[in-house]
């Protein structure tokens, strides 16, 4: 009985530790909150309650602070004012994910609990939910969705649900995150029993439906590309083809279902499907018929399949058949190039053919004949030829030839061509040729908008291959400036493109370019030769490059070329010739130099070459001595001749002659003896009156009427100085040398200082001393106006002293003074007098 | 759009395996959309047994097409493989509501086998997909069936079918004898459905 109490003591006391320990396990403060997963943005509302009996708090008064993360939030109390209980709102809680703490501030600050708050949106619904059924071994149903551009934040679990309505079987399966598909099990659907398919998006803030997908699976699988088994033709059905055709293993099944199908075909020699396949809905897998096909032309056939509205199949293989012959009809485009021949008497023809929109050949095989009339007069044919052209010599009086195709199954009827004489008339310049695009040429020309022109004929070859066969041509009528040429053009290869005009009763002359599809650097660079060498110059040519090797158009040739100084120089050489002449070279100085080919593609260096200019020989030498004897024999002659014919101007120039002062006034003087020598130089400015010396002299600053004579009189004394103050001249060189020999005849006193820039006067004319005769018949410079510096702003007392048009001379009393002073004007003027 | 069609079965069905004399005046009523359905899933089950045994039966003398297949019949009794449903010729006694509930009844059947069967296989992917072929065209077999008989039929679920396998030897017996006899009642509903089979003209656009 003891034991039996103890025991139960002991449980007691063990329950009631255990319910402490609970006790004390339990969180000191407890956070409350609507919902630990709250939409992004959204205000978030907490409470934070401080348990009784928590020992920090016991008897004080707590002070509850709040913390997301590491910010602290502003709180309010408890509802009850309490001071264990704490309030927080967060306006907008705008993190995906944080933590909310609760902390109570005694002496120091302890967290007493916290929740994480997580954020997001509600998932949308997928969209664009798809299922194709493979047929395919394992037979499954794969669907894709799209989650939708937002980003929850949150975790986002996908379930994709089925449901066979007929059956009342649904099935859902769970998704892998971030995985927007799902390979639905054979066991998952039925191929006949039309299955409704939507995927669920759901987190904790909500879910969402994709609209759902109604299908059969049958219905959304993509079948294997079928295969053509065999095309044939059909027996007495013209322009039908017979297709067999099979599914794939895997779908043979289906053989019997009606699948849609879907033929596409072209001509053998098309490059381009046709663009409107011709369509059979609900056909079983047997032959189909195919018609409304040329005769006698081979057909590529491609097919695809489908059921109802699944996608198509790819397109099967590539299988061709040949529609049954019939005879050829329609007319063929037709080229004819006539050229004459005078001496025979005959036209030259070359007759080109190609199939048009009319012309059908209706057989695989078809050859040509054309009847013509003979040179010697005969008709009959020219040719037989399963090529496109016939080439040929007619009467010049025929007027037309006769084209027929064959083939197995008849002949067409005869095609009437008319042979128009060539005309030397143009209708079209500029023709250019660029190209389109990695296949085709563009050819523009400027038609010259003749009113008789019918159209234009653009004709090309490829100019590596000299068979005649290879010339291709179009037709386009009048308004045409342009075409372009779809053919197989070779790049880096040359064709020849010629453009005729088309007139009414003839083809006029071509326009011809060549050109290139693309072009590149040239595949050789000729061999430098030197052909001459001479002193500084050097002469190097080569040979033309081969057609084939050019690459393009050459653009230009140049020559680098350099000594032992390192130098580079370059010579170009027009591109139409193959030579440069080097020019300035150093004598007997070794050069190097390479050749470089430019196309419009690129360029080529050839190999270097070493040459050496040569030094002057002695015949070079003969030959110079002699050129400049000769030249100075002519200069002699040339001289001689010169100075017989102009012996009183050579004489007036190196022997002036004296007047005798007696006899003679200035103006005679100056007319009479210096003219011949003077009017020898054109530059030189005309002047008749010529003074030997001019000399300047410092005045007084405030010159009057009075001391002018003063003035003169001073001058006169001290004639012998005049030479020290010439200044102010622009000959002043010349005569400074020459002061010592000259006689002054007059002297000009300017009222300025000689360092003035402008005279600010006319200037003082003194008479000289001198009674020497005038002997100086030197160049002299044209004097100006001079003034009397003595009478500053009295015009009536200015004098002038030279043919200067500026300067004319008043009459007044104080001019006859001054003709007295000057006997020799005086007689000038007399003369003047007399003459008028 | 289930439209019924009544015809008539005039001829007399000489591909069926047990000759019966003509139903006078008897009709049939079918979906031919149904029948079609039908008879693709019942060749596409023909197309994959050899598939199906082929990945699961690795004893070399175990041949679908051998005639060694007859000795096996004690084995068969031992195991516990039922026999396949008789399918005849439609006649005034074999009706063809008869006829397509013993071609449900024998899918039926011939799926549960392999269902039991499976777990005591290696390789059962291709089996699964011939358990699942075979489902469908129980559904489709059993939609013909209710507008024969106007009634709603019981959807196919998969009967378990208590096969006695000892071990590997007889689980793979018991796998291949299911195979050969599916195959051989696959033919008979082959000749069946050819019988319900009215498909139209072919309709060609071009």
């Amino acid at each position: 009985m003891i034991a039996t109490w103890v025991s139960v003591i002991v449980m007691l006391v063990a329950f009631v530790d255990g319910a402490r320990d609970e006790d004390d396990k339990q969180p000191p403060a407890k956070i409350q909150m609507s919902s630990s997963v709250v939409l992004l943005g959204s205000p978030v509302t907490a409470n934070c309650t401080i348990r009784d009996d928590f020992a920090l708090a016991v008897g004080q008064a707590a002070h509850i602070e709040w913390h997301l993360g590491d910010h602290f939030l502003p709180s309010s109390p408890g509802a009850n004012e309490s001071s264990r209980v704490s309030q927080v709102v967060i306006p907008s809680f705008n993190h995906t994910r944080a933590f909310l703490t609760c902390s109570v501030r005694a002496s120091t600050s302890q967290v007493l609990g916290g929740v994480e708050i997580r954020a997001g949106y509600p998932p949308v619904a997928p969209q664009n939910l798809s299922c194709q059924t493979n047929l395919t071994t394992p037979n499954t149903l794969t669907c894709r969705w799209d989650p939708g551009q937002q980003e929850t934040h949150l975790p986002t679990i996908y379930t994709l649900h089925t449901e066979i309505r007929d059956r009342n079987e649904n099935h859902s399966y769970d998704l892998q995150p971030g995985v927007h598909h799902y390979v639905i099990p054979r066991s998952g659907f039925s191929f006949f029993l039309e299955i409704g398919v939507y995927v669920k998006a759901a987190n904790e803030l909500g879910q969402a439906t994709s609209a759902p997908l109604l299908l059969e699976p049958v219905s959304a699988a993509k079948f294997d590309a079928p295969t053509i088994t065999n095309i044939e033709a059909v027996s007495r059905k013209f322009g039908c083809l017979k297709l067999h055709w099979s599914l794939s293993r895997h779908q043979v099944w289906l053989q019997d279902y009606r699948l849609n199908l879907e033929v596409r075909c072209k001509t053998a020699d098309s490059n381009q499907w046709n663009p409107q396949p011709v369509l059979m809905s609900r056909a079983k897998t047997k032959p189909v018929d195919l018609c409304r096909l040329l005769n006698g032309t081979r057909y590529n056939m491609q097919l695809r399949i489908r059921y109802r509205q699944s996608p198509w199949s790819e397109w099967s293989g590539v299988r061709s058949g040949v529609t049954l012959e019939s005879a050829p009809t329609g007319r063929p485009n037709l080229w004819m190039k006539v050229s004459r021949d005078e001496m025979h008497e005959q036209l030259n023809i070359h007759l080109f053919w190609k199939p048009s929109k009319q012309f059908h050949a209706n057989s695989q095989n078809v050859s040509y004949t054309v009847m013509a009339q003979k040179p010697s007069g005969e008709k009959g044919m020219v040719c037989s030829t399963t090529g496109n052209y016939c080439s040929f010599q007619t009467s010049i009086k025929a007027k037309k030839v006769y084209l027929r195709a064959v083939n197995a199954a008849g002949k067409s009827p005869p095609i009437e061509v008319w042979i128009h004489q060539p005309k030397a008339v143009s209708a079209l310049s500029r023709v250019s040729v660029v190209p389109q695009d990695d296949q085709s040429l563009l050819v523009q020309w400027k038609s010259l908008f003749s009113p008789s022109v019918t159209g234009f004929v653009v004709e090309w070859k490829p100019l590596l291959n000299t068979d005649i066969s290879s010339t291709q041509f179009e037709m386009t009528d009048r308004n045409q400036t342009s075409l372009i040429l779809t053919d197989n053009f070779e790049p880096y290869k040359p064709y020849g493109i010629s453009v005729y005009p088309r007139f009414k009763d003839g083809i006029g002359l071509p326009q011809t370019v060549n050109a290139y599809l693309r072009q590149k650097a040239p595949s050789m660079v000729p061999k430098i030769t030197i052909k001459k060498n001479w002193q500084s110059h050097v002469e190097l040519t080569w040979d033309e490059i081969p057609l084939d090797k050019r690459n393009g158009i050459i653009k230009s040739y140049k020559v680098f070329y350099w000594n032992e100084k390192g130098v580079v120089k370059v010579a170009n050489a027009d591109p139409k010739e193959s030579k440069v002449v080097l020019t300035n070279l150093d004598d007997v100085s070794l050069y190097q130099a390479f050749l470089m080919v430019s196309t419009f593609g690129g360029s080529l260096n050839g190999s270097t070459i070493t040459f050496e200019t040569e030094p002057f020989d002695a015949f070079s030498v003969l030959m110079i001595a002699s050129a400049s004897l000769v030249g100075l024999l002519l200069s002699i002659i040339f001289f001689v001749l010169s100075c017989s014919s102009k012996h009183k101007r050579m004489k007036g120039r190196f022997w002036p002659v004296v007047p005798d002062p007696a006899n003679s006034s200035i103006k005679r003087w100056t007319s009479e003896s210096t003219q011949d020598s003077y009017l020898a130089s054109d530059s030189e400015e005309p002047n008749p009156v010529y003074l030997s010396h001019l000399s300047f002299l410092d005045l007084p600053v405030k010159p009057s009427k009075e001391n002018h004579d003063d003035l003169w009189l001073n001058s006169s004394e001290n004639s012998s100085d005049l030479g020290e103050s010439i200044c102010g001249s622009p000959f002043l060189p010349v005569y400074s040398g020459s002061n010592s020999d000259s006689v002054p005849y007059a002297t000009v006193v300017f009222s300025d200082p000689c360092s003035s820039p402008t005279p600010s006067g006319p200037p003082v004319y003194l008479r000289s001393e001198s009674t020497q005769p005038l002997l100086e018949s030197e160049e002299s410079f044209t004097p100006k106006c001079y003034q009397n510096a003595a009478n500053v702003g009295k015009l009536t007392e200015q004098c002038f002293f030279g043919s200067s048009h500026d300067c004319i001379a008043e009459e007044g009393k104080d001019l006859k003074i001054l003709w007295d002073d000057f006997p020799l004007l005086r007689a000038l003027a007399i003369n003047d007098s007399e003459i008028d | 759009m289930n439209i019924l069609i009544v015809f008539l079965i005039p001829v007399y069905m000489a591909s069926v395996a047990r000759s019966a004399p003509l139903p006078d005046g008897s009709t049939l009523v079918a979906d031919p959309e149904i029948v079609q359905r039908s008879r693709s899933l019942i060749k596409k089950i023909l197309l994959s047994i050899p598939d199906a045994h082929k990945s699961c039966i690795y004893i070399e003398t175990l041949k679908l097409n051998s005639s060694e297949n007859e000795k096996l019949g004690v084995m068969a009794s031992n195991i516990g493989i039922p026999p396949a449903p008789v399918l005849k010729n439609l006649s005034e006694t074999f009706t063809l509501e008869t006829g397509l509930e013993r071609m449900s009844e024998g899918l039926q059947l011939h799926r549960a086998l392999l269902t039991s069967v499976s777990p005591s296989l290696e390789n059962i992917d291709k089996v699964a997909e011939l358990q699942a072929d075979i489902k469908d065209l129980v559904i489709q077999i059993n939609k013909m069936l209710y507008q024969v008989k106007g009634e709603t039929v019981v959807q196919p679920t998969p009967t378990p079918v208590a096969l006695r396998l000892a071990g590997k030897f007889e689980a793979q017996v018991a796998a291949h004898l299911t195979l050969v006899q599916l195959q051989s009642f696959g033919h008979d509903v082959v000749r069946l459905l050819r019988c319900l089979d009215q498909s139209g003209e072919e309709e060609t656009e071009s």
